[in-house]
């Protein structure tokens, strides 16, 4: 349908931060087997990079890919080919044993706020597990709480007491605690109402940021990535067909996808006007 | 290295007023309330129950009116005056031995209840936290001892291990441990994709803590539920084996040996009339209280209660 | 001339000895031809408003107030002639449309047989106008569709499905709740337009419930915006989006990137 051989300098973007990228992605593949025999390339060929104190959003739809390529920057899924390396280690999958120390700087929020959160655990558990990691980093669960606008009470109770906006909200903290180089937020907003999205994705940037780490935001929602982010990756079918700065890919987006996306955003403009009619 | 002072969210003012959420309305008090409400009417009956005959097990010395071993009275007489609820074809008094008996049918029950609900569980877990190999050569086994009918497959152990409390306790446990196992298994299975436990193994839990303090909290309160109910079915396959003389040795009195006794005695209605409903009362207050706790501490509906309506 | 006129709707449930109100004195119109979309957050009460006028609200609740459809009370109604309605003069569409289709029955079987409860249709004429209805709704090829099953399609397909399904038997209301949540932005377009197309060719009265203002921009001819149960404000569209009255109204519109709302 669109064709992928029109970005191949964009798609490989130098990171705006001098030295090495903190993250690296290098051509990398990821295969699920079908019922009906042969292979489905969920990830076909990527290679991104994330540098140190940055905002990278990735866009797709459903079905391109990008939670797929969320599991194998984390380490949950091993690729079929390329290599992911973080902070010049390589980022090999999660087996039986411990994460490997070197890896612990990468964290990741879910989609699903009802279930990133243990049910039969209080949320001071959870988040003293997380600092565990992190003992040096400043936080406490106070603190924490705090960071993400929930009352110093929340500690005592139990997930279900929480709405979907709130839960999210704990996961962000508990990823935080952990003091992650690389925060992965696999659309971390896509459960919440309309109105809380944009809050909590700022809330998760400006979080992130602070404390020294780098985000990659994956959402399908571009006018949230084009609040947040400072450089956005286009995914479609496996593949990246577009990186560049946030500015460029809104005003001079390049490749077809992209501008189909772009004009799909309904405007909020209460003008009674469906995005792709004339 | 900084603590990193947050930014105030671009439009949200740092007062009480925005920790209570204009926007994200959080859930109704009602909403968080309402599992500790839960009591049904059946669970307090069970729980009343079960607490009668916890004093007559325990105060059985002193509650029977006569020794239960004592073959004093006039043989097969009708419940009248003295004996309550008539004599057995020894001229045992009816009343005593129900009473003796339940001192060894209750511990017994509920100790192998327990230990099968140790063993299946921990192979459960093990064959779904693991899987492959592991997952089936455990759930092979269990398929092996569900293929058979659980009361012949106990007759068949407590008929090779000998007759006796102790045997008829091993013979239980055997055949009843797969139970647990399956639904621990699935339990285990469903939790370990769950995003909590993903997060717990990024933030370096190793497997085995994450079976044990992660997914363990989840999965004991259907087992728990699962155990309750399953008191009752203890104590008909111990009466089972009992009523085949695989159980208990006579002359200790026991409720499945007494309704043997009373079944070749037909005429003698009271001999296992009042036994039989002695295990109907406690496998009923068992189910009822097994029921309740379902209700109350089963996850899905204490989860449709935390979710918010629009 | 409204079809459906909403007036100090009061719903509660009781468990127990707690009473919720779930919803407040809601008052507002639907009329023929045009989209009322109704907006809030999770909890404001907007679905169950839409609930309580298909009949569908939870065991247990108590309903006062009125609904008056086109001069016959909604509220107090007895469930066998609420349901007589359902489907034939009101109906509804859902979020998920996954979720709301029979997994093991073909389209056209789902689509002929509520068609079929309420009218007395053959199988066959019944199968030629589920035909029309699915090209109507533009799904592609219609004629082997109606053999197809659910798993079949994708998202936005069964969305359109759906709509066929509801508006099968000529409907007066349409309730649309959240109907393009669960879907990618670029098929959101497409169901919106048939939402517009139908609602204008049908004259349907549509009640359409989302939290996305991005939506109600899009195709609401009047906003209602709900909170805790309450209507806040009511407003033909522009005037709401781009210049609320309510304060809440102004958080909502404020909180969405990039908006921007005149003082």
């Amino acid at each position: 349908m669109t064709s992928i051989d029109q970005a191949p300098a964009a798609a490989t973007a130098h990171s705006p931060a001098a030295g090495a990228p903190l993250l690296e992605l290098d051509s990398v593949a990821c295969e699920y087997k079908l019922d009906g025999g042969g292979r489905f390339r969920a990830v076909n060929g990527v290679s991104l990079q994330l540098g140190r104190s940055e905002v990278l959003g990735l866009v797709g739809e459903s079905g391109c890919g990008k939670s797929t390529l969320a599991k194998l920057i984390c380490g949950l899924e091993k690729p079929a080919d390329g290599t992911v390396t973080f902070d010049g280690h390589p980022v090999r999958a999660l087996g039986l044993k411990k994460r490997a120390k070197e890896l612990l700087g990468i964290q990741m929020v879910f989609q699903n706020p009802y279930a990133s959160l243990n049910p039969r655990r209080r949320i001071r558990d959870q988040l003293d597990d997380a600092l565990a990691l992190n003992p040096d980093g400043g936080w406490t669960v106070e603190s924490l709480l705090d960071a993400v606008d929930l009352p110093a009470d929340s500690a005592q109770r139990y997930s279900h007491s929480f709405s979907g906006g709130q839960r999210q909200r704990i996961a962000i903290a508990r990823a935080l605690a952990a003091g992650p180089k690389v925060l992965v937020g696999d659309e971390p907003i896509a459960s919440l109402d309309a109105f809380l999205q944009a809050r909590i994705a700022r809330m998760m940037r400006d979080l992130a940021i602070d404390s020294g780490a780098s985000m990659i935001f994956i959402s399908h929602d571009l006018s949230v990535v084009r609040d947040i982010a400072d450089r956005v990756a286009v995914m479609e079918a496996g593949r990246i067909v577009e990186v560049a700065p946030t500015d460029q890919i809104w005003n001079d987006p390049q490749h077809p996808y992209t501008k189909k996306l772009l004009a799909a955003i309904p405007q909020v403009d209460g003008k009674g006007i469906i995005p792709g009619s004339d | 290295m900084s603590i990193g002072t947050p930014k105030q969210p671009a439009n949200a003012p740092i007062t009480e007023a925005a920790r209570r959420d204009p926007v994200d309305p959080g859930l109704k008090r009602w909403q968080i309330r309402f599992p500790k409400a839960l009591r049904t009417p059946l669970g307090i009956v069970g729980a009343g129950i079960l607490v009668l005959w916890l004093i007559a097990a325990i105060f059985a010395p002193l509650l029977a009116p006569f020794d239960a071993l004592a073959q004093n009275f006039p043989r097969l007489s009708a419940p009248n005056g003295e004996n309550l609820l008539g004599t057995d074809t020894l001229g045992r008094d009816v009343l005593s031995r129900i009473l003796v008996a339940a001192r060894t049918t209750l511990p017994a029950a509920v100790f192998v209840v327990i230990c099968s609900a140790l063993l299946g569980s921990v192979l459960g877990a093990i064959a779904g936290y693991f899987g492959r190999a592991v997952d089936e050569i455990i759930m092979r086994i269990a398929d092996l001892v569900f293929a058979f009918p659980t009361i012949i497959l106990a007759m068949v152990i407590a008929a090779a291990l000998g007759p006796g409390l102790k045997n008829a306790i091993i013979a239980i446990l055997l055949v009843s441990w797969p139970s647990y196992a399956r639904v621990t298994r699935s339990l285990v299975m469903t939790a370990r994709g769950s995003e909590y436990v993903i997060a717990g193994r990024l933030l370096g839990f190793s497997a085995g803590r994450s079976l044990a303090r992660e997914i363990a909290p989840n999965v004991i309160s259907p087992v728990v539920v699962l155990a309750t109910l399953d008191v009752g079915s203890a104590i008909l396959t111990m009466a089972g084996l009992s009523f085949l003389s695989l159980g208990a040795v006579p002359p200790t009195p026991d409720w499945g040996a007494m309704i043997s006794e009373g079944v070749s005695q037909f005429a003698a209605w009271w001999i296992a009339f009042f036994p039989g409903l002695c295990i109907l009362t406690i496998v009923m207050a068992f189910n009822f209280i097994g029921d309740s706790l379902r209700d109350t501490l089963d996850p899905h509906t204490a989860q449709e209660v935390g979710e918010t309506t629009s | 001339m409204s079809m459906i006129s909403i007036r100090d709707l009061n719903l509660s449930v009781t468990a127990g000895k707690k009473t919720t109100h779930i919803l407040k004195d809601v008052s507002f119109d639907l009329e023929a031809g045009r989209i009322t979309g109704v907006a809030g957050a999770s909890g404001s009460g907007k679905t169950q408003t839409g609930l309580a006028v298909m009949g569908l609200s939870p065991a247990g609740a108590e309903l006062s107030g009125s609904i008056d459809f086109d001069g016959v009370e909604l509220v107090g109604m007895p469930a066998k002639q609420h349901n007589r309605l359902r489907g034939v003069q009101l109906s509804m569409v859902f979020q998920d449309p996954a979720s709301a289709f029979h997994p093991m029955l073909t389209v056209g079987d789902q689509i002929t047989d509520h068609l079929r409860h309420h009218q007395k249709v053959s199988k066959k004429d019944a199968l030629a106008k589920a035909v029309e209805i699915l090209g109507r709704t533009r799904v592609p090829h219609p004629k082997e569709a109606v053999k197809k099953y659910p798993h079949q399609f994708s998202g936005g397909q069964l969305q359109r499905i759906a709509f066929a399904s509801a508006i099968i038997c000529d409907p007066k209301v349409l309730i649309a709740d959240e109907p393009t949540t669960a879907l990618d932005v670029t098929v959101q377009a497409g169901i919106l337009r048939l939402l517009r197309e139908l609602c204008d060719d049908l004259d349907l009265a549509v009640l359409l419930v989302t939290h996305d203002f991005g939506v109600l921009s899009s195709v609401a001819d009047t906003i209602v915006v709900m909170k805790n149960g309450v209507v806040v404000e009511t407003g033909e569209r522009e005037a709401v989006i781009t210049a609320p009255q309510h304060e809440y109204t102004r958080s909502l519109i404020e909180s969405l990137p990039g908006a921007e709302v005149s003082p």
